[in-house]
This record gives C-alpha cells, structure tokens and sequence, in this order.
C-alpha cells in the first residue's frame, strides 16, 4: 500500500514542503526546500478525479458514464476541484469561487 | 435509498431525467383528467368543476413546470460559477414533480364535490367518515408536498451548482414568481 503524501502540517497545518529527495537506484540524495506542485496538494480523491479526467480526453460525459453521475454532479465536482486547486495557489483569496469566469465544456 | 429518493438527480440530469419527468407528467395528467383534479400552480392540487376541456389537465403540469424552470435558469444563470445546461435545470425540474403522481392518486379518496363550497360544507355535515378522509388526506398531502420541494430544491442546487444560502432564498424566489407566475397564465387560459 502507498502511503499518502502529507500536505499539511500536522502541528500547525501550514503546507508542506519537501526537503530531501532520493533515488531508489543508486540511494543518492538530494536535499533542498522545494514546494510541492499544487496538484500534489490536493486530496487523493482529487487526483484520481484528475487523472480519470485527462484519461477520459477532458470528456465530462464520458466521465459522467464511468462514474455512473449525472454529468452536473461530475462537473460540479470538477468545479470544486478547480477552486480548491485556485485557493492552493492563491491562499489569499479563501472563501473566493475561485473560478473566474463560466467555462465552457 | 435516500439519495435515490430525495436526490436522484445526482445519477440521473439532462435528456434522460427530462423524458422521464415529461413521462410521469403526462400519467399524473391522464389520472387528474379521469378524477378531474386540477394541478393549478407549482405545487398546487383542486377540485375542478366538471365540463373542463381535456388539453387543460395536460397544459396545468406543463405550465407549472416551465414557470418555474424560468427564473431557476435565469437565477442559475446570475449566479453560479458553473457553466450551466437549461436541459439540466429543465429536466431534473421535470423528474422533481414526480411525487404529483402520488399526490393525485392519494386525493382520488376524496369524492368529486365540482368545486362547490356549499356542496362540500352540506357533504362534511351530513357525513362524518368525510371529515376523516380529509384529515387522513392532509396527514398524506404535507408529507408529499415537502418532499416535492425538497426534491425541487436538489434539482436546483445540482443543475446550477449553487449551495448554502445564496441556492436558498434564489430558490425561494424562483418559487415565489413560478407561484404567480402560473396561477397568472392559467387564469388567462382558463
């Protein structure tokens, strides 16, 4: 089982950044401070939806009949996603839509 | 069971919920026809008088339904931060009014009175088991009633992905015009 990737700090729940990476091949290492991307900071459910969204050509139907949902619930929580991901990357603007302007899917 | 029930719109939206809330219509409008029972507003259900045409039963949950899938859209449109479908917001409006059909079936326990006051009131007199099927009939009603809105209201907040208390008094109001709204063209048509 992969464990899940931390985003948050569990004391004081600021992100997280990464400060050491290593190769599994030759064990060298890597040490920095490095952000984690804004995909990486979303919750795991998240990501899957991401990734059934790339793997499904951006079809929201197509999406819709894999998940047995209704296509406004699956572009709803698309939707969702999207103003979370816009909150990552701009934590000033909590408690904003996020969502600049009506997409068009 | 529960989403089923009060949220179905969750796995069903679009053409498909609108086929099959245009499809329960057209049933509920073919049994209100044969008891002569008038779906005459949003959530309205009467007593008609008899000799009312037959396209009116079917015209009633057509116009209560669009009257309301007006200002949801516009409101929806106005408001949320989704790009929303009208083929959404009318077809899970559509497959809200679903528990007319029960409504109907379950006034069918009330004898026909054609919609006369003083009929009804010498009717409640002379027979006592009348003012017990109409408490049983209310006992049925509100149940039914509250769970049309609710259903109403999921529809809504699915379609036009709104939540909390913007979807709430938006919801309210749409309401509120669809209510005048309808009651208006009917008694145009009518």
């Amino acid at each position: 089982m992969l464990n899940k990737l931390p985003h948050l700090c569990p004391s004081c729940s600021s992100p997280l950044n990464v400060k050491s990476l290593s190769c599994g091949n030759c064990q060298t290492e890597v040490t920095g401070a490095f952000e984690l991307p804004p995909l990486a900071r979303l919750e795991t459910a998240d990501r899957d939806f991401i990734v059934d969204f790339v793997k499904s050509s951006g079809s929201l139907k197509l999406m819709a009949e894999k998940m047995r949902l209704s296509y406004p619930t699956v572009r709803n929580m698309l939707d969702d996603i999207i103003s979370r991901l816009n909150e990552l990357e701009n934590p000033s603007q909590n408690g904003s839509s996020g969502l600049d302007s009506k997409k068009s899917k | 069971m529960k989403t089923w029930l009060f949220n179905p719109f969750k796995f069903i939206a679009g053409t498909r919920a609108l086929l099959l809330g245009l499809g329960i219509m057209l049933i509920t409008a073919i049994i209100c026809m044969l008891t002569r029972w008038h779906l005459d507003g949003v959530i309205d259900i009467h007593q008609g008088k008899d000799g009312a045409p037959s396209y009116i039963y079917f015209i009633e949950p057509v116009i209560d339904w669009l009257c309301l899938v007006l200002p949801l859209y516009i409101f929806g449109q106005s408001f949320s931060i989704s790009s929303i479908r009208f083929i959404d917001v009318a077809g899970t409006s559509a497959l809200a009014r679903y528990p007319m059909l029960f409504a109907v079936l379950v006034s069918t326990l009330m004898p026909h009175h054609n919609n006369d006051t003083k009929d009804f009131l010498n009717s409640l007199l002379s027979d006592p088991n009348l003012i017990m099927k109409l408490v049983l009939l209310s006992l049925l009603l509100i149940p039914l009633t509250v769970w049309t809105v609710a259903l109403m209201y999921n529809a809504y907040s699915i379609s036009a992905n709104l939540k909390g208390p913007k979807a709430a008094w938006s919801f309210v109001a749409s309401f509120l015009i669809a209510e005048i709204l309808s009651k208006v063209i009917l008694w145009l048509i009518i």
